[in-house]
């Protein structure tokens, strides 16, 4: 069974990893469309240089989901094959 | 518009009453009334380009030499033309036309389903894709064959898909019969039934199967346009402050929010008027339906069938995680393009005018090219409207035929073909069984695509998101990540939810309610005559943009009467809808937020009741290879697990011939798009 204990950690803090991504922009995503339609006036008052609230916030989603699959993408996955490297060879027992 | 006073007629004078007669006689009549050179000339280009567009399309049917062109490549394996082949198959021309009317039409609410698409896209990277490509499936069905009964798996799977792809076929029907349309002047209908038989002719010249390559050139060729036409309409403004201003201060965008707010709207300003556009809650009021549309968008992505093959484009690894990064930027910019363009259609084509082409605001796009390059009296302006039409409507042909494929083959080879797989051995029977269902869905494709005229392109690929979101969302999760999970309950879940989405649309606004068909008929009969007077007073009016809009207005209100008496006669005798309602019992108009934890309380509770040893045993292979992609021994398998589980990659790697190709069908297997 699985229970090597080197193992579950890699799976537990991989799939934590891409949650947790991913749950950031799905959360900011929903929380906009909601806020908008609750608050329309707090939703449009600008703050930037004339520009809604609102709109930054969507705005920032767009920025936000590409930054956070660059970062999982780049950094997240460079770490797990690292690890996931040193384990399957320190068990050395590749089928091929 | 920007409309310019040169006039240059294209075409001698004898070609074209012929060529528009043999299209629609009353249509061109009018065209030639108004002088319309431009029109044919921009037909001849578009004709052109089609002809162009779709040869090439066909020829692309060559590269695909072996099963592992159609999935892989031999050629994209570098990362920026993986991101683009990636970018080419989630995004679509219709998919472009319907987002940008919806922001069009509905303002920030329209721009939900452009950041929808782009979350969900970020779902699929994030909790799926890699997932797949370890396990080495290429679709849902194989997925959930990778963990439960595989007959049972393919049966459910082939049966969602099939419906999947309708929806989808209907949206691309939708789309190309405007198109035509716009171009040529037809009737809807019989646009739609040209957009068939050309679809026909193309599945017959075999250009079904595309490339990879193929679709690195439609991203590119996507989000080229959507650059050229957003860097033309950029040009008018001083940086987004100033855009966001002049778009609150529009008087069409003005009206519009007047006109759907009714008595509401005489409680704002003039600017607040313009600024309550760019806020939600035009198209969806209530704050549970903006949820159920989110909920629908952003998991149905997980389980389209399409978007996960695209994951074997690239060579390894390191240049599948480069062309993801490529692929999320391009999908990203492309979304950001279509909001944009659709902002500045409401203003400089006008709400108005953009509803009196199309209720469903499918039109947006084409006709701010034709407004941004000259207008629709000058050469610049039809040659956009040409170009960016013809381009639209090649992917659309090339998309709708390869769906019409998928579909037969899902239907032929899945479902019969697995439920009597005594009677359809034979090859040459299932070859005839696949003709046979491939008619039978460009038929049903064509009724659907007639019946869904008025509807939103963006909204239908909505209602597919939200069938794939009940069904195969919870099937995938709970094989994936939940190690009780069995054959009955992913079944029941995936019963559950198709049936309580059917039921939730079934009373939904989206039916068609007799009673209400009648009443709003019966308005259109009684106001006709107010119209009619305003309409005459423009005609009489020296001014040749008012006319030319009096003359539309008039085409547009004996559409409406014709309308109006043929709703009248066909529900003479109903009043209530097909399952007995007079009006909608939710104002739902997406199912996900009901039908979606409906699928996952069924499948959780029919697991916990039944017992399923084969789904038990597969949890420990399928977690390693989902994390680790390759059929190691970890000392955390059975050993009799390990020991088949070795013997099975062995066969595998023999029957490929060692070099890692899979045999599967390529015939109709390319995807639909978002």
């Amino acid at each position: 069974m699985a229970n090597d204990p080197r193992f579950l950690a890699l799976l537990r803090r991989r799939r934590r990893q891409a949650l947790a991504a991913w749950g950031l922009v799905l959360a900011a995503f929903i929380g906009v469309g909601i806020w908008g339609a609750n608050d329309p006036d707090g939703f449009l008052r600008p703050l930037a240089a004339g520009i809604p609230r609102g709109w930054l916030a969507a705005a920032m989603i767009v920025g936000a989901a590409v930054l956070v699959e660059i970062a999982y993408v780049r950094l997240a996955n460079r770490d797990f094959d690292r690890e996931a490297a040193v384990l399957l060879a320190s068990l050395d027992r590749s089928i091929s | 518009m920007n409309a310019t006073n040169r006039k240059v007629v294209i075409g001698r004078d004898w070609i074209t009453p012929l060529l528009m007669l043999t299209f629609s006689p009353s249509a061109m009549a009018q065209s030639l009334a108004a002088g319309e050179g431009y029109r044919f000339g921009a037909l001849v280009v578009f004709a052109l380009l089609v002809l162009v567009g779709l040869v090439v399309a066909t020829a692309a049917r060559r590269w695909v030499r072996a099963p592992v062109d159609f999935y892989a490549s031999r050629g994209a394996a570098s990362a920026l033309p993986g991101g683009f082949a990636l970018a080419g198959d989630y995004l679509s021309a219709a998919s472009f036309l319907g987002v940008a009317g919806m922001v069009a039409l509905w303002g920030f609410d329209g721009i939900l389903y452009a950041l929808g698409w782009l979350v969900a896209y970020l779902s699929v990277i994030l909790l799926l894709a890699e997932p797949c490509r370890n396990l080495g499936v290429f679709t849902p069905s194989d997925l959930l064959a990778s963990r439960i009964d595989p007959r049972a798996a393919r049966l459910a799977g082939a049966a969602v898909s099939i419906v999947l792809a309708l929806f989808y076929l209907t949206a691309q029907m939708l789309a190309g019969g405007m198109l035509l349309r716009l171009m040529t002047g037809i009737d809807y209908e019989v646009s739609v039934l040209a957009v068939g038989a050309l679809v026909l002719i193309y599945v017959l010249l075999g250009g079904v199967a595309a490339a990879v390559w193929l679709q690195v050139i439609k991203g590119a060729l996507l989000l080229v346009i959507a650059a050229v036409l957003a860097f033309g309409a950029s040009l008018h403004y001083d940086g987004v402050a100033d855009f966001l201003l002049r778009l609150g201060d529009d008087p069409s965008i003005r009206l519009r929010v007047v006109s759907l707010l009714g008595e509401e709207a005489g409680q704002l300003t003039p600017g607040e008027l313009g600024a309550r556009f760019m806020a939600p809650g035009l198209l969806h009021i209530h704050w549970s339906e903006l949820l159920s549309l989110s909920i629908a968008l952003v998991f149905g992505g997980i389980g389209l069938p399409h978007i996960l093959m695209r994951f074997f484009t690239v060579a390894d690894a390191v240049a599948a995680r480069r062309s993801l990064g490529w692929s999320v930027l391009i999908v990203a910019l492309f979304y950001l393009l279509a909001v944009f363009l659709g902002l500045e259609a409401a203003m400089r084509v006008g709400v108005d005018t953009m509803l009196r082409q199309d209720p469903g605001g499918n039109l947006a796009l084409p006709a701010l090219a034709q407004a941004l390059y000259g207008g629709s009296r000058s050469i610049g302006g039809n040659l956009a409207l040409a170009v960016v039409v013809a381009t639209a409507f090649v992917m659309i042909v090339a998309v709708t035929a390869s769906l019409v494929r998928t579909a037969a083959s899902a239907l032929a080879r899945d479902l019969f073909a697995l439920w009597r797989p005594a009677r359809f051995s034979d090859p040459r029977q299932l070859g005839s069984l696949e003709r046979w269902a491939m008619l039978v869905v460009g038929l049903f494709a064509g009724g659907l695509g007639i019946s869904a005229q008025g509807l939103n392109v963006a909204e239908l690929v909505a209602l597919a998101f939200a069938l794939a979101a009940v069904t195969f969302f919870p099937a995938i999760t709970l094989c994936l990540h939940w190690r009780l999970a069995t054959t009955r309950g992913i079944l029941a879940g995936m019963l559950a939810g198709a049936l309580a989405a059917l039921t939730v649309i079934l009373v939904s606004p989206l039916m068609t309610y007799p009673s209400q068909v009648k009443a709003e008929a019966r308005k259109t009969i009684a106001e006709a005559e107010r119209h009619r007077a305003f309409i005459a007073e423009g005609l009489g009016n020296p001014d040749r943009e008012t006319q030319e809009r009096a003359r539309q207005d008039a085409a547009r209100l004996d559409r409406s009467l014709r309308q109006a008496r043929f709703d009248l006669v066909r529900f003479r005798h109903e009043e209530h809808s097909l399952v007995g309602l007079t009006e909608p019992l939710i104002a739902l108009r997406n199912p996900a937020l009901i039908a979606l934890p409906l699928a996952f309380l069924v499948a959780i509770g029919v697991s916990l009741l039944s017992v399923d040893r084969r789904a038990r045993e597969r949890w420990t292979e399928l977690q390693v290879r989902q994390y680790l992609g390759t059929p190691v021994s970890l000392g955390v398998l059975d050993p009799d697990l390990e020991a088949d589980l070795r013997a099975r990659e062995r066969a595998r790697h023999a029957e490929n011939g060692g070099d890692g190709e899979d045999d599967r069908e390529v015939d109709g297997l390319d995807g639909e798009n978002a």
